[in-house]
């Protein structure tokens, strides 16, 4: 696959999450304008790294608005969730993306070992370079989301 | 008959979705047991018989891998019956899990209506054993 097929793959395989499992309605950057981070408040980072044929990181980046409704989304109901209830919740998205985009990107025979996804708060959300990786943004149900695939290796 | 099912995942919010789903399929449930991880769920089997269970892979302490090795290898729970549902999706993974008798592989994301359908399926087949 082309470099812009793999994107366009890639893409189109976290907004199929966003929008099936996370029920929410999905704009990519490029079509909408995707806000910055509110940087008065803090931003939930949930990440896994996988080995394999390369290794590297997947990390899913959102603020409280994006968890709340993520959370509400998945457990079905309007009731208000815990700090760590939405933790929870980014990690799995986390490892349900990483796990979906290592087959749509390598295919079914490739075997990757991944590791249980970890999560964290922080001020400042780290930036990746072009030659790190690939940064995805969009806005779900109109808050922004960032999904972040870096590189660290090739085996 | 209503039955028991042990859900094992590391994510609460995986479990309660699960745990919802199966009410959803209106499955009656004698027993709905969680676990973190697969070391919790060998503890809680050793203690008590459930008709089916839900196995993640990816989990920390024993993963999916690593409990069905163990329970397969135990005299006592080597034929109890797991449905994987998991986010990995290679062929090999798949093969592998296949030779520990899974009963069926369910690649997440997971739509109630699949599981339902695997449930009835799987507890079906158990029936009729």
């Amino acid at each position: 696959m082309s470099g812009e097929t793999v994107h366009q793959s890639v893409e189109a395989t976290i907004v199929k999450i966003l929008e099936e499992w996370a029920l929410m309605m999905v704009e990519r950057e490029g079509e909408t304008d995707v806000p910055p981070f509110d940087a008065s408040r803090p931003v939930l980072i949930a990440e896994l790294s996988f080995e394999g044929i390369l290794h590297g990181t997947y990390r899913v980046l959102a603020q409280e608005e994006f968890a709340t409704i993520l959370t509400s989304n998945l457990l079905g109901s309007g009731e208000e969730s815990s700090e760590e209830e939405r933790a929870d919740a980014l990690r799995e998205m986390t490892n349900v993306i990483s796990g979906n985009l290592l087959t749509a990107t390598f295919g079914a025979d490739t075997v990757f070992r991944l590791s249980a996804p970890q999560s964290r708060t922080v001020n400042e959300p780290p930036r990746v370079s072009p030659s790190q990786g690939i940064t995805f943004r969009f806005v779900a149900d109109g808050a922004p989301v960032e999904v972040q695939c870096l590189v660290e290796g090739v085996r | 008959m209503a039955y028991r099912f042990l859900i094992v995942d590391d994510s609460s919010i995986v479990r309660k979705v699960v745990t919802k789903t199966i009410g959803l399929a209106n499955i009656p449930v004698e027993h709905l047991l969680e676990a973190e991880n697969g070391a919790q769920a060998l503890e809680i089997l050793k203690e008590t018989w459930v008709d089916l269970v839900f196995l993640d892979i990816n989990m920390p302490v024993m993963n999916g891998m690593e409990f069905m090795e163990e329970l397969r290898r135990s005299p006592d729970l080597q034929d109890t019956p797991v449905v994987v549902v998991s986010t990995e999706g290679s062929t090999e993974r798949r093969r592998r899990l296949d030779e520990l008798q899974v009963k069926a592989y369910l690649r997440k994301p997971v739509t109630p209506e699949l599981l339902a359908e695997t449930v009835t399926s799987v507890l079906g087949k158990e029936r009729t054993i």
